[in-house]
């Protein structure tokens, strides 16, 4: 089906511009799986609280 | 489309929240990138579009419609889940090469219970978690390692043995705000899922 060129405009609008995105990797895991680091910012807290919510819970230094 | 995307269409109510931690906790483990309806925007965003955009995204897909149930007053269907279901089925079919590419995995809480109200989607990859986490984890893991071919995806019952823990830390580790687990939104849920698992696992 030919799409006409105003739904053509529109799809294009749609298009997602994460389609060429390269995931970081935050840390690699005991077994080798590459923990990917999270793509947006947590809401409540800054990453820095996270790490050393974390720690703490670990009974690690941060 | 993302082949490290994988797109979760569940409910997103209180009584299924340790079920939705599970399947962020199970594709975070296993090297992929969660994407939901509940990710942050910039407020401009029309709903139905940000669920297409992120569909669009995802190489896989994680559906629950063991939810679809009537509750509220008038009693009615909770759809949403159906609905991105569709779109998920519809994209593949009907997207550009790349997009038929697309795989997915459907959840209900008993097998074949789906028949009764959603026949069609019969021939799908349709597995019962019998509302228990651990089922649902270990087959999420199993179809994640199937469908990328990543070896790397580690067995289901070791993630589901470092969620209990993750989940026995996780008031601990809010304790200092005072916050309870259900208090957390996606972003912050994603972010001590991804920073715990690079310290303990």
């Amino acid at each position: 089906m030919n799409m006409p060129l105003i739904q053509k405009s529109a799809a294009a609008k749609r298009r997602s511009t994460s389609g060429t995105r390269r995931p970081e990797v935050l840390g690699v895991t005991k077994d080798g799986v590459k923990i990917l680091k999270p793509v947006r910012a947590p809401t409540n807290f800054t990453v820095e609280e996270v790490r050393e919510a974390v720690a703490k819970a670990l009974g690690k230094s941060a | 489309m993302n082949s490290e995307d994988v797109f979760i269409n569940c409910p997103f109510s209180d009584d299924y929240d340790s079920f939705f931690k599970a399947i962020l906790f199970t594709v975070i483990r296993s090297g992929f990138n969660p994407r939901c309806a509940r990710e942050e925007d910039d407020g401009g965003d029309v709903r139905f579009d940000k669920i297409c955009r992120i569909i669009e995204d995802c190489k896989y897909g994680i559906h629950d419609i063991s939810k679809t149930d009537s509750d509220g007053d008038p009693p009615l269907p909770r759809f949403n889940m159906p609905l991105e279901l569709g779109l998920f089925l519809g994209a593949r079919k009907y997207g550009d090469a790349e997009q038929s590419l697309k795989k997915a995995i459907i959840f209900d809480r008993e097998a074949y219970r789906y028949q009764k109200y959603i026949s069609d989607i019969s021939g799908q990859d349709i597995h019962a978690h019998n509302n228990d986490v651990d089922p649902l984890i270990i087959e999420v893991a199993a179809w994640l390692r199937r469908a990328s071919k990543r070896k790397t995806v580690p067995g289901g019952t070791a993630i589901a043995d470092e969620y209990a823990v993750f989940m026995k830390n996780l008031p601990v580790m809010l304790a200092a705000r005072q916050m309870q687990p259900q208090d957390l939104t996606y972003d912050d849920d994603v972010t001590f899922i991804a920073e715990w698992l690079v310290r303990n696992a």
